[in-house]
């Protein structure tokens, strides 16, 4: 394997080390994202420029005997919906092609600068995050790596699908109803959605405010932690940011034998979601081989928790879209206009009650929390299914495709919890995750755990077969 | 409690409500915000069927911590 396609640590050790200089190594990058990106479309945009002059700095840093910081010389990329000084911020839309490029780069974007790293283009993504699948109108499907005729996932779909192609080591995404976690199962990588208000969203295109995530997507544990702890930290420009001591993960402990674990039930398994409900046993068994105490649980009043989650995210992107829906409502994607038109109509006691409820919703599984530590639930309902697909069979009943695949991850994001996502190793062909969930703030606990499923085998993200270069 | 939206109420709803948040749902894009609309009802049908005391605080959204929990049990 070239160089460029080691993980996130592996590349950083080498550049530190000398072995590869950053300029090199970003050279080799972007050559690569040149040839393979057409077959994916997961970069919507690369910034050669730029990212040279980053790796050049790193390089000069390491030249004089100062330290570039923990990830030197790591390329990254970032969904378009992060804002990059002098570049537009599409947020995978049509409307913001006029829109004036940004000023700045987002906080997050910055911090991972800070740290060595090297911006080298951004992705793509469903139009204005409210998406599951992966596909754009506008930019095309962003395509899946382990079989290019199928979805991504949405609506990081290029953080996904780039990191499964082999084209970058690490990316951000962002998820609000599991934006970061259903692409992460599709394309078998690993993705962390902290605690709502843990990381800042200074300088992102907002989608839903209230429950807005950002995250980084790696193709290791290990690698996943070491971003976090860098991408850690307050900051007073994102108003849902809490100020909170940084807690860093660090060393993952990864001896999870006294910890208890639920294994999701009820809601969360589904006749007909074979695929899902195989990985659970076997994730079950897994942790129990590892020493963990492994019980059934049901999440209380997850449904109406989700249906909460629907109705907020409808009315609050509506509201964020009021004046371009009147302006320019033909020149959104169809399916997202009438999303967002019909958000616009719902009745204002349908979006207190779902707040009132969400609430209520997290105040009950912050007590399941108190009896487990960790809760295991599928993170999609399926394996990645061909772009184009409108419905989801299950069993004999045909459902619809779209908001369907958010099924499991919603129920989550709607309490703001930490949630690692992690790729198992099946015997499919196609990948699959599940989630690994704590209670709010404990991402230290959702990552020794998926760092211990890692360690055993159980899990575990590669690149696929087709774009590993020798 | 709500009840099911019907595809007759659904347009009834688009004719009336949009007039008065100012937003013009034209006729080619009826089908699709009729179908969004019975699939919110049917979230908010959910959302109401679970009993709630008042809910009188602004709707923002705080995080909430499990305390007392097996790390951290409440003093006595």
């Amino acid at each position: 394997m070239n160089e460029h396609q080691k993980g996130v640590a592996g590349i950083a050790a080498s550049v530190r080390s000398g072995d590869i200089s950053a300029t090199d190594l970003i050279n080799q990058c972007l050559g690569n994202i040149g040839l393979k990106n057409k077959r994916v479309n997961a970069f919507t945009m690369t910034l050669e420029q730029r990212a040279q002059e980053k790796a050049s700095q790193v390089d000069q840093e390491i030249k004089r005997g100062m330290d570039p910081g923990p990830l030197a010389g790591v390329p990254f990329a970032v969904k378009n919906l992060f804002d990059v000084e002098g570049v537009i911020t599409r947020a995978g839309a049509k409307i913001t092609e006029t829109d004036f490029p940004a000023g700045a780069d987002a906080t997050l974007v910055a911090r991972l600068e800070s740290a060595g790293a090297v911006l080298v283009g951004a992705l793509n993504m469903g139009e204005f995050a409210y998406d599951f699948t992966g596909e754009n109108i506008h930019d095309g499907a962003c395509r899946n790596p382990w079989d290019t005729d199928r979805m991504a996932g949405g609506s990081s779909s290029g953080s996904g699908s780039a990191l499964a192609a082999g084209l970058v080591p690490l990316t951000l995404g962002t998820d609000t109803n599991g934006s970061i976690r259903v692409p992460s199962s599709f394309c078998g990588t690993m993705g962390l959605k902290p605690t709502y208000g843990r990381l800042p969203r200074t300088g992102i295109y907002p989608f839903c405010d209230s429950l807005d995530h950002v995250g980084p997507m790696a193709r290791s544990v290990t690698d996943l932690a070491l971003v976090y702890d860098v991408l850690q930290g307050f900051c007073a420009g994102d108003h849902a940011c809490v100020n909170r001591p940084v807690q860093p993960v660090g060393e993952l402990q990864c001896d999870i034998s006294r910890l208890s674990i639920g294994m999701a039930k009820g809601y969360f398994h589904v006749d007909g979601f074979d695929a899902a409900n195989r990985i659970m046993r076997s994730a079950s068994a897994a942790l129990s081989t590892l020493g963990a105490k492994v019980e059934d649980v049901e999440v209380p009043l997850v449904r109406e928790g989700r249906s909460a989650a629907f109705l907020i995210t409808n009315a609050e992107s509506s509201a964020l879209h009021r004046q371009r829906l009147l302006e320019r409502a033909d020149d959104f994607d169809p399916d997202t206009r009438d999303r967002f038109l019909a958000g616009s109509l719902l009745p204002a006691g349908w979006y207190v009650r779902a707040q009132a409820l969400r609430q209520l919703y997290a105040t009950k599984v912050a007590e399941l929390f108190r009896e487990i530590d960790v809760l295991i639930a599928p993170a999609t309902p399926c394996y990645a299914p061909e772009i184009g697909s409108k419905i989801l069979k299950v069993g004999g009943e045909a459902l619809p495709l779209r908001p369907n695949l958010g099924y499991f991850t919603q129920p989550f994001s709607c309490i703001g919890l930490p949630v690692c996502s992690v790729s198992v190793v099946d015997s499919g062909a196609l990948p699959m995750g599940i989630q690994v969930v704590a209670a709010a703030w404990r991402e230290d606990r959702c990552l020794a755990v998926a760092a211990a499923l890692e360690q055993a085998g159980f899990a575990g993200a590669e690149i696929a077969p087709e774009f590993i270069e020798h | 409690m709500t009840k099911e939206i019907t595809k007759e109420d659904a347009e009834l709803m688009i004719d009336v409500v949009s007039k008065i948040v100012g937003i013009n749902v034209e006729e080619h894009q009826r089908e699709g915000v009729v179908q969004n609309l019975r699939a919110a009802a049917s979230m908010a049908e959910l959302t109401f069927s679970v009993p709630l005391e008042e809910f009188v605080a602004a709707p923002v959204f705080v995080p909430v911590e499990p305390f007392p929990d097996k790390s951290h049990p409440a003093k006595t």
